[in-house]
């Protein structure tokens, strides 16, 4: 009797895993740790081959399943159309707010992972400190549509890995500005602002009962929480103050403006914990009349209010103007044994046929030709704030301890001091310090 | 329900039994009654102010946009398949360590039980990076079996406790009557302790199905597109513009009735193990 | 093989053991060991280059620099405390009331397992959603019940926001407890009820004689594991609040959690080393309990 059960256990635990184990791997798609060799292995010949074929995987995360179709869509025509006989898998992983840099590097930490992915200029510092990714430099150097793509981009990528090294392969920037309702103007009789002290006004002047049913509409759509000290950056640079300093009076001035916003109640009085959904459906409820946001929502907005949506850059005054570039990059590792092919496929992604079908359905690129000669460039009002918003556009501060700032210090700092526990000075003592160490 | 409507007995039973079940559920379902409406509602009514309680238009689009273009039924498959092969493998292995648990005293058992409870205290999001490496060295990333291996790491040690409490309420008297009888311990095991102890079995089973069917850190990591479960699926409809309520709605409709189902019809196995008929041998 | 408990030396139980052990200890072992040795290390994977031993520094520091720890260590005491008494006091009326017979009985149950069917991911998400100070359904109720006059901004609110997601945690919860009593429910033979209706016992006579006492095991035991889990849990929280406004929602395993998610994972794991020794203090009592009874 023993026996038998023993034997019976062995069986069961061998056919539950068979059970489990088996139909995937007759359909498992190529695992990433064969994409790395570029033998020729699975993939299939495209039309006209000219070398050996080349596999490379590519993690990606769409923002919306639209997104998700479109990628899926622009690596298939890459597949067919490209003479290198290169085929690109694109896995798509959840945005998860942040967590998709997190399963990358975790993947790439375990042996595993992409060749190339999609990737944020604030994860840079972690991935080449711990040196995964590729140096791609002398691609760039080589590359003839280079300069298509402003010097101030090329830094900016340099800068986030702080090694000098062009590893970071820029995508699509989307500088922030101002959405508002026209109607809303109108009926609070404001004029669209072009210094910051007019902004300021605008928002006071529309803080009041637009639609008539006895409740305050609010000036300004304020995200307290995560994503919010983008916006914050707004409000330093007309004051005179930068990111390089967070303590100094002209930054707590700025940040007093910016406080006092949510304490006069011009934004909604959940401001505090408002991240991005807060935000978009204070806008999209006609609760908030300016929300600050980039190009990537201006389809919705358009959807929803036809004409009654417009946009401005936020202004700055003469002391200064800043406003923080949103920004999706492409990466190649440092474990992909074909870097050049994955080149191949980041110039398709950009002064390519790819990056032209993506700016056609996103609003999204570089503004490079390709991009520029499209009828959906010249014909959308919005890109034409975007352009003008992108000359005074930048990221923050690439610091070491920049994730830790944005991911755990700016939310509960900036709630504390917008519920008045601390000081203005104490909060950006506080933030200061999360930033420079 | 009752033979004799007295006033009394209709107050009882309201009191007593209709309005707090009325009161659970109003409780228990609205959140799932507000992500069903906000399912078929047209995008305008969503964010309609004052809000919209019962939708004026019903919408079916989001289901076939749900089923077609993005393939829902696909992870549906995949979470089942997972939580199958999870709840069957899980469940075999607890119910034989918790038996050994509460009917055997042997040196080790207290040391083994603390480990086993003190297993899924530790956070996972620590264990990631060598789970992965683990997992790539078995050759299980990315299969199902890679999913219901790491699972089953973290129910055992849950349903092992769960049953071995269970069982601890069992009375021992049971098996000895049968032993007496001139069973020998695996017939006793079988044919007096499985049937008593079948509603907890089928408690400590749904526990691991759920566990399985919801979890989305592990699942996150070890799954590719073609293995990707329901909560990985419905966790990229939430991007940096904003979530798409509609189809996340959606999705949360259609993973939550088919487990439902399956529950009502298991229920009916949740009835007195104690019964005359179930103790005799 | 015919006596039960202790005799000499038994293979049995190990026997009965050993798939569990081999796949616990093959998993998880290894990963958790590394964890433990992180914690006694600067380990940050922004600074790949600066690991070195520690020793108890990273114990030190967050026992008596770290502002947030306690703090956190209080909140987490509340939510426990109350996420999981609250569910577990509903979860046992349910219990209680799905017992009896009645018409629809099934349709009851099953409907009652809902909010555990809910992927975790929707949870966070649509508590926030219908919390909302300015379009969701509970102020809307609230306002219209005549209970409130303008809307409570529940999450961004120093003192709502921790209570709102305990009610969350409670929501999801009920189920667990409904199903694993009503489980061991059935282990209650119907005679014990029959003899006390004879003797005239009330209601609560027989809960407290009958009912509790025989399904004491399997009350401790759910109780036991739904603290573990509810104070590891992560996910309502980070989808609710992410830990704010203020920290005010901020509870250990969420710091470990933004912790780790920052990668420094050395201060993270002692932190979690922390933890699970403050969750085995709390198991303590039990196991004890639990081993006096088998003497």
């Amino acid at each position: 009797m023993k026996k038998a059960l023993a034997i019976l256990l062995a069986l069961a635990l061998t056919l539950s895993f068979a059970a489990c184990g088996g139909p995937s791997s007759a359909s498992s798609t190529p695992a990433p740790a064969s994409s790395t060799s570029a033998a020729p292995a699975s993939s299939t010949p495209a039309d006209e081959p000219s070398g050996d074929p080349v596999a490379l995987t590519f993690w990606y995360w769409a923002d919306n399943t639209d997104q998700s179709n479109l990628i899926q869509q622009i690596v298939k025509d890459f597949n067919e159309s490209n003479d290198k006989n290169i085929t690109v898998t694109a896995e798509e992983y959840p945005w998860d707010s942040g967590g998709f840099t997190d399963s990358t590097f975790n993947a790439i930490m375990g042996g595993g992972g992409p060749d190339m992915s999609t990737m944020k200029l604030q994860a840079g510092k972690t991935f080449a400190a711990n040196g995964l990714y590729a140096d791609m430099s002398s691609y760039v150097d080589a590359w003839e549509d280079k300069a298509q793509i402003g010097d101030n981009v090329w830094e900016m990528m340099r800068n986030a890995t702080g090694d000098g090294k062009t590893s970071i392969l820029p995508w699509t920037l989307e500088a922030l500005y101002v959405y508002y309702r026209p109607s809303y103007f109108e009926k609070a009789e404001v004029e669209v602002p072009t210094t910051f002290e007019e902004f300021l006004t605008a928002i006071e002047k529309c803080t009041m009962d637009m639609d008539g049913d006895g409740k305050t509409e609010y000036g300004f759509g304020m995200r307290g929480a995560g994503g919010g000290q983008e916006h914050l950056g707004n409000f330093l640079y007309p004051y005179g103050a930068t990111w390089d300093d967070l303590t100094t009076p002209e930054a707590v001035e700025a940040y007093k403006a910016y406080l006092s916003i949510y304490q006069n109640g011009y934004a909604p009085e959940t401001a505090p914990s408002a991240a991005f959904a807060e935000l978009t459906d204070g806008f999209k409820t006609g609760l908030t009349a300016m929300i600050i946001h980039h190009i990537g929502s201006y389809a919705q907005w358009v959807d929803l209010f036809g004409d009654d949506v417009d946009a401005f850059p936020v202004p700055g005054s003469d002391k200064g103007q800043w406003t923080c570039a949103g920004d999706t990059e492409l990466v190649v590792y440092e474990q992909c044994e074909n870097k050049d092919a994955a080149f191949e496929f980041y110039k398709y992604m950009t002064v390519g046929e790819g990056g032209t079908t993506w700016f056609k359905n996103t609003g999204k690129g570089l503004g490079t030709s390709n991009v520029k000669e499209t009828e959906e460039f010249k014909s959308n009002k919005f890109q034409a704030v975007a352009a003008e918003a992108l000359k005074s556009a930048g990221v923050l501060p690439p610091t070491d301890t920049l994730t830790e700032f944005i991911n755990n210090v700016w939310a509960p700092t900036n709630q504390q001091a917008l519920m008045g526990q601390i000081t203005p000075e104490e909060a950006l003592e506080t933030m200061n310090k999360a930033l420079h160490g | 329900m009752k033979q004799h409507h007295t006033v009394k007995s209709v107050c009882k039973t309201f009191f007593g039994l209709v309005l707090p079940v009325a009161a659970f559920l109003i409780f228990l379902l609205f959140p799932f009654y507000w992500m069903f409406v906000t399912s078929v509602k047209p995008n305008a009514e969503i964010y309609a102010n004052p809000l919209i309680y019962w939708p004026r238009e019903f919408t079916w689009a989001t289901y076939e946009k749900l089923f077609g273009y993005f393939d829902f039924l696909k992870y549906m498959k995949n979470s089942l398949i997972v939580a199958v092969c999870t709840m069957i493998l899980s469940l075999f292995v607890s119910t034989l360590a918790a038996y050994a648990f509460s009917r055997y005293n042997f040196p080790g058992r207290k040391v083994l039980m603390a480990v086993f409870l003190s297993n899924n205290m530790f956070p996972t999001v620590l264990l990631m990076i060598p789970l992965y490496s683990i997992m790539r060295q078995l050759g299980l990333l990315y299969t199902p079996g890679g999913l219901v291996l790491a699972y089953t790491t973290f129910t055992i040690p849950f349903s092992v406790w769960l049953i071995q409490g269970f069982i601890r309420d069992v009375p021992f008297s049971l098996e000895e009557a049968a032993l007496v009888d001139g069973c020998n311990r695996v017939r006793a095991f079988l044919k007096i302790f499985l049937p008593v102890l079948t509603p907890c079995l089928l408690a400590a089973g749904v526990y691991m199905f759920m566990q399985a069917w919801n979890e989305y850190t592990l699942a996150s990591m070890f799954t590719n597109p073609a293995t990707r479960t329901i909560p990985v699926a419905l966790n990229s409809l939430i991007g940096q513009l904003g979530v798409e309520w509609d189809m996340l709605c959606a999705g949360g409709t259609v993973s939550v009735i088919p487990v439902c189902v399956m529950f009502f019809f298991a229920q009916k196995r949740l009835v007195a193990g104690l019964t005359a008929g179930a103790v005799k041998g | 093989m015919k006596p039960m408990p202790r005799k000499k030396f038994e293979i049995w139980p190990y026997l009965l053991l050993a798939p569990a052990l081999i796949i616990m200890v093959g998993v998880v072992f290894v990963p958790v060991v590394e964890a433990i040795i992180m914690s006694f290390k600067f380990y940050d994977m922004r600074y790949p280059n600066k690991t070195e031993f520690l020793g108890l520094s990273n114990y030190i520091e967050i026992l008596t620099k770290d502002p947030q720890f306690w703090p956190s260590f209080g909140r987490t005491l509340l939510w426990v405390l109350f996420g999981v008494g609250f569910q577990f006091l509903f979860g046992f009326i349910l219990a209680l009331i799905l017992n009896r017979e009645f018409r629809g009985r099934g349709v009851v149950r099953a409907l009652s397992m809902v909010p555990w069917v809910t992927p975790g991911v929707l949870i966070g998400l649509v508590w926030r959603w219908l919390y909302d100070g300015d379009y969701g359904v509970v102020n809307d109720l609230l306002i219209r019940m005549g209970i409130l006059e303008d809307g409570i901004p529940f999450l961004s609110r120093m003192e709502t926001a921790l209570p709102a997601t305990i009610v969350s945690v409670v929501w999801q919860g009920i189920p667990f407890f409904a199903l694993m009593l009503l489980a061991a429910l059935q282990g209650v033979s119907p005679d014990m009820y029959e003899a006390a209706d004879i003797d005239g016992a009330n209601f609560f006579q027989k809960l407290f004689r009958i009912t509790l006492p025989s399904i004491k095991n399997t009350l401790f035991v759910t109780l036991l594991l739904r603290v573990i889990w509810v104070m590891n849990s992560v996910d309502i929280i980070q989808n609710m609040t992410a830990g704010g406004p203020a920290y005010a929602t901020q509870t250990l395993s969420v710091y470990v959690y933004q912790k780790a998610h920052v990668l420094n994972l050395g201060y993270a794991s002692a932190m979690a080393v922390l933890m699970t020794l403050l969750m085995l203090m709390a198991a303590v009592p039990y196991l004890r309990s639990t081993f006096k009874n088998d003497q």
